[in-house]
């Protein structure tokens, strides 16, 4: 037996849905016209030649190139070497966080946030003063006699990751931490109270808890640094050419932008690839979770 | 309704009538040159002209060009462009041809001469070093800068092709007239990319702008930098530990275009015409050391003669040069360019 | 298992301006069940979580046996805890929260796979091991944590209001469990909770706590019936306190000049209940209300005081006629009035 609907009421309801509905109108149609509109016309400019006729040779060219894979190369060399630094040292940060007072975390919290309201140029060439030959870094290297000579601190690959582990730590930090401090401390005082060591509780309970937290910080650092430019651009010295450097160079040097528009789809598939990736490796150790429990 | 025709058509009558003026938008490369681009041309001519002049600031000219021509969204009416990018531009249909009824024919020299871009200063690309590092005795030669036994330092070269590659030639021991006959061979260009995989391992910055070159000797990051003349004497002229040569610079021009479909083509022209009168091109070398293209310039002591030797054009200069080749540019800078970064890449 | 003496000795902490323990002595017999009572804020589980190492005390000492564990670290301790909101982990299965003490104290594994399922066993969730945590109903959970706290046998145990998040039912029967595993085990225990039927209901002694102080340490019908405070006294029940003057004896002899408690379920309607050395109460009817096992009686004695009596629905036969503004007349047996010391009401 069905109840019976009024159908003033019923088209009450579907009022207030259509109207819900539409809040999200302009947004949308932002981000159609931001979005979506400039890949289309991308994909469009990747099978076209300089002339305007369509062509799979750009294709052909940028896939063919040692250049692209080399630049690609770098490019995942980079991300991993921002992540893999932002793992190690945004996980103790963000368990110092979570386990300080709400005051000094707080204050901390703000200190680490402070980066992300600086001009991402400033703070790059804020780096390159600290690292270069005569920077403070070397000088107070060699000025304590720790070594002889200044180090090679920038103008290189190791410049470039300082750069960009400076700008991606607080992106990643902010998942983790929020993922610890919504962790119960009654879970750290139980594995205490049973005889656990902070090494233990660490390894035991606050790591497989803000594995979550930890894992989509490292997604958000993986795929914003797909397309870091400035960074390699400023601390690289020429000598650090990912993709994004090599887009720039097409477009700049070449004004080849129908190559341009293919390395940046390849960029597009490279960043999809990897978010498909991060998601597929999520569900699988979720299921493997509840393969455990039930082994 | 009436009152709001009536209200329309006073606002209509008053932006019409009395404080309209012709605007140009000039494009440059910013920063110093920019500047005194600004302070000793297209000010003082834009203030005879009586036109309300609007700057932009690209460092990409060529790229920022094709972006508004393909467009369809000029909005710049001149852009400064090095002569190789101009040679391109046109080549790519990026430019309107200039008006040489209104831009005199006769204040570019013969050789010079372009149909869409007006050369209007030169300057070289020059060895430039760290009078700390090499006090009494820096290098002469380029072969002398590719010898890194003899004088260790670390080297800043642009992340370019251009001029490297005639540069590389010269420290092989071609001579400055051999080097596009030589770089038109088969394995001419093969040759000047192994000389500078040769040096790789001592360049310590591949530089992407002239800023960053300015920078790197200033700061002492870099002993010898391979950099554009201008940059070089700001640096010195500001009391940096910095001297250059003029010995086997590679010497190019820079010019002035107007985009296809500009929105004031024909004041462009004329403000174009204006700028580049030979007091103002000479006026340029008080705040930088390009050297005026017009020959003009150079007469009736509008450049003092001090100057002079700090000009690329200037005669005493000239000697041991290489005018860069637009043309050979415009037909080899890709496979030049790949060749470099796939050298960059080993 | 030889389960542990507790003595806590003088132990005060304070937070700031705030004293959530005010000099604490407090000693409790091996094998023995204690329950520390009061309303929150009264500093029950500061002293609970400076026993298990989780508060540091301002001053005193705290001891397990002869062993002073006051600066010892809580994972040295051996105190087995249950908590408010049990505190399973919630990433593993029950068997391997349970198993998770004995992998700390590198148990082999086939011996504490099998101690775990005992203990699991012994709180009656066998068959269960292998769920995860989050399929658990809550009384589940209870006794999962239950058989975490003691799967390692440590000699002392302490629960932080084990129940409080249990409906009543459930509620009684953990407390009757909770008890027997206690007994069967003889683990000295310390239990918190707000609740004082509860309270009553599975200790040995109580220890009332009230503004970081013990207000009274007693057998659970002492402290109901023989509160040394006043505060006690209202804690513990529906408690009248009565200033002299208002009680007069049955048979006309001088009352007591002392303030007095009676509960309100000792309070009767008849006077023939009470005997001659009974006391008696006088006052207009306030309120009635049936409560379905009794009827509670609301009235204003001639000074103004008013008094609850509770009348169980066996004997409240002439409860129904009573007319709210009537003058009523309680009676309360000699055994039942308890001068409360140094009171004033």
């Amino acid at each position: 037996m069905t109840a019976i609907v009024d159908p003033a009421l019923a088209a009450d309801a579907r009022r207030e849905r259509r109207f819900f509905l539409s809040l999200s109108l302009p947004a949308l149609f932002i981000v159609g016209l931001a979005a979506i509109l400039p890949i289309l016309w991308i994909i469009r400019q990747s099978f076209l030649t300089t002339g305007g006729e369509y062509t799979v040779g750009n294709y052909e060219k940028v896939l063919s190139s040692g250049l692209t894979w080399s630049a690609l190369l770098t490019t995942l060399e980079l991300s991993l070497g921002t992540l893999v630094i932002c793992i190690l040292l945004g996980t103790p940060l963000a368990l110092a966080l979570a386990s300080a007072r709400p005051r000094v975390a707080n204050l901390l919290m703000a200190f680490v946030m402070l980066p992300l309201w600086t001009s991402i140029l400033v703070r790059t060439y804020g780096w390159l003063v600290l690292l270069r030959r005569d920077g403070l870094i070397n000088a107070a290297l060699t000025g304590s006699g720790l070594t002889a000579e200044p180090l090679p601190l920038v103008y290189n690959f190791t410049g470039t990751l300082i750069g960009m582990v400076h700008y991606m730590l607080p992106l990643f930090l902010l998942p983790v931490y929020a993922a610890m401090r919504d962790i119960d401390a009654n879970l750290v005082r139980a594995a205490a109270s049973m005889g656990a060591t902070l090494g233990h509780v660490i390894r035991t309970v606050i790591l497989p808890l803000s594995a979550g937290g930890i894992f989509s910080g490292s997604m958000i650092v993986f795929i914003y640094t797909i397309g870091f430019f400035i960074t390699p651009a400023v601390l690289g010295g020429g000598k650090v050419n990912p993709l994004s450097i090599r887009i720039e160079r097409t477009l700049s040097t070449f004004q080849d932008w129908g190559s341009a528009s293919v390395l940046g789809i390849l960029l597009l598939v490279l960043m999809a690839l990897i978010g498909v990736m991060f998601l597929a490796a999520r569900r699988l150790m979720a299921r493997n979770k509840v393969g455990a429990a039930h082994a | 309704m009436s009152w709001l025709r009536i209200s329309l058509a006073a606002i209509a009558v008053s932006a019409a009538l009395p404080v309209y003026a012709q605007t140009v938008t000039i494009t440059t490369a910013g920063g110093d040159y920019g500047n005194a681009m600004k302070e000793a041309m297209w000010a003082p001519a834009a203030k005879e002209l009586g036109y309300d002049v609007r700057e932009e600031t690209q460092s990409d000219g060529l790229a920022a060009l094709k972006m508004q021509v393909t467009a369809g969204t000029v909005t710049t009416d001149i852009i400064h462009l090095g002569s190789p990018e101009g040679a391109q531009a046109a080549a790519q249909s990026l430019l309107e041809p200039l008006d040489y009824k209104i831009i005199d024919p006769n204040s570019v020299p013969a050789g010079a001469k372009s149909d869409y871009c007006y050369p209007f200063d030169s300057y070289g690309t020059v060895m430039s070093w760290n009078t700390k590092a090499f006090d009494e005795n820096p290098p002469k030669t380029w072969a002398e800068f590719w010898d890194v036994a003899k004088f260790s330092g670390r080297r800043a070269l642009r992340a370019n092709a251009q001029d490297l590659i005639e540069i590389a030639l010269l420290s092989d021991g071609v001579a400055p007239a051999d080097v596009y006959p030589v770089l038109s061979t088969p394995e001419g260009l093969a040759r000047a990319i192994k000389r500078l995989e040769a040096i790789k391992p001592n360049v310590s910055v591949w530089w992407t702008s002239g800023a960053q070159s300015a920078q790197l000797l200033k700061d002492g990051e870099a002993d010898l930098v391979v950099t554009w003349n201008g940059r070089a004497q700001t640096v010195k002229a500001d009391g940096g530990a910095v001297d250059y040569t003029f010995k086997g610079s590679v010497i190019g021009t820079d010019c002035l275009g107007v985009p296809k479909g500009a929105p004031n083509k024909e004041a462009a022209m004329k403000l174009i015409a204006a700028m580049t009168q030979p007091a103002r091109v000479a006026k340029l070398t008080d705040f930088i050391a390009y050297g005026p293209v017009n020959p003009a310039a150079y007469e009736g002591g509008l450049i003092p003669e001090d100057r002079l030797k700090t000009l690329a054009t200037a005669p005493e200069n000239a000697g041991t040069s290489v005018f860069s080749n637009a043309d050979w540019w415009v037909k080899n800078g890709e496979a030049a360019q790949k060749a470099f970064d796939e050298m960059m890449n080993r | 298992m030889k389960s542990l003496p507790i003595t806590i000795d003088s132990v005060s902490k304070a937070y700031g301006a705030y004293v959530a323990l005010d000099d604490v002595s407090l000693d409790v017999q091996a094998g023995e069940f204690l329950t520390l009572l009061g309303p929150s804020g009264s500093g029950k589980t500061t002293l609970l979580m400076a026993l298990a190492g989780f508060v540091r005390p301002d001053s005193g000492k705290l001891l397990l046996g002869d062993r002073d564990v006051t600066r010892l670290a809580p994972n040295k301790r051996d105190i087995g805890i249950v908590f408010q909101n049990y505190a399973l982990f919630p990433h593993m299965s029950v068997l391997a929260n349970v198993e998770y003490p004995l992998a700390l104290r590198k148990t082999p594994k086939a011996e504490a796979r099998q101690r775990a399922l005992d203990t699991l066993a012994r709180v009656k969730l066998e068959g269960l091991s292998e769920r995860n945590i989050a399929a658990l109903s809550g009384g589940q959970r209870q006794r999962v944590a239950l058989a975490r706290a003691i799967v390692f046998e440590p000699r002392v145990m302490l629960m932080d209001e084990p129940l409080s998040a249990l409906d009543k039912n459930l509620r009684e029967t953990m407390q009757y469990e909770i008890r027997r595993l206690h007994d069967d085990l003889g683990i000295t225990t310390i239990y918190v909770t707000h609740d004082q039927r509860e309270a009553l209901t599975m200790s040995d002694r109580v220890a009332v706590m009230n503004s970081g102080r013990i207000q009274q340490i007693d057998t659970p019908q002492r402290i109901y019936d023989r509160p040394s405070t006043r505060f006690v006294a209202e804690f513990m029940g529906e408690a009248n306190i009565v200033p002299p003057g208002s009680v007069r004896r049955v048979d006309g002899a001088d009352a007591s000049r002392e303030t007095v408690m009676i509960r309100a379920e000792s309070l009767h309607l008849d006077a023939k209940l009470v005997g001659r050395n009974g006391v008696a109460l006088e006052g207009i009817l306030r309120a009635k209300a049936f409560r379905g096992e009794n009827w509670l009686l609301t009235l204003a004695l001639d000074g103004g005081q008013e008094v609850l009596v509770c009348i169980p629905a066996a004997l409240a036969g002439g409860c129904a006629e009573l007319v709210v503004g009537q003058r009523v007349t309680a009676y309360a047996p000699a055994e039942k009035v308890h001068a409360i010391p140094g009171a004033i009401a």
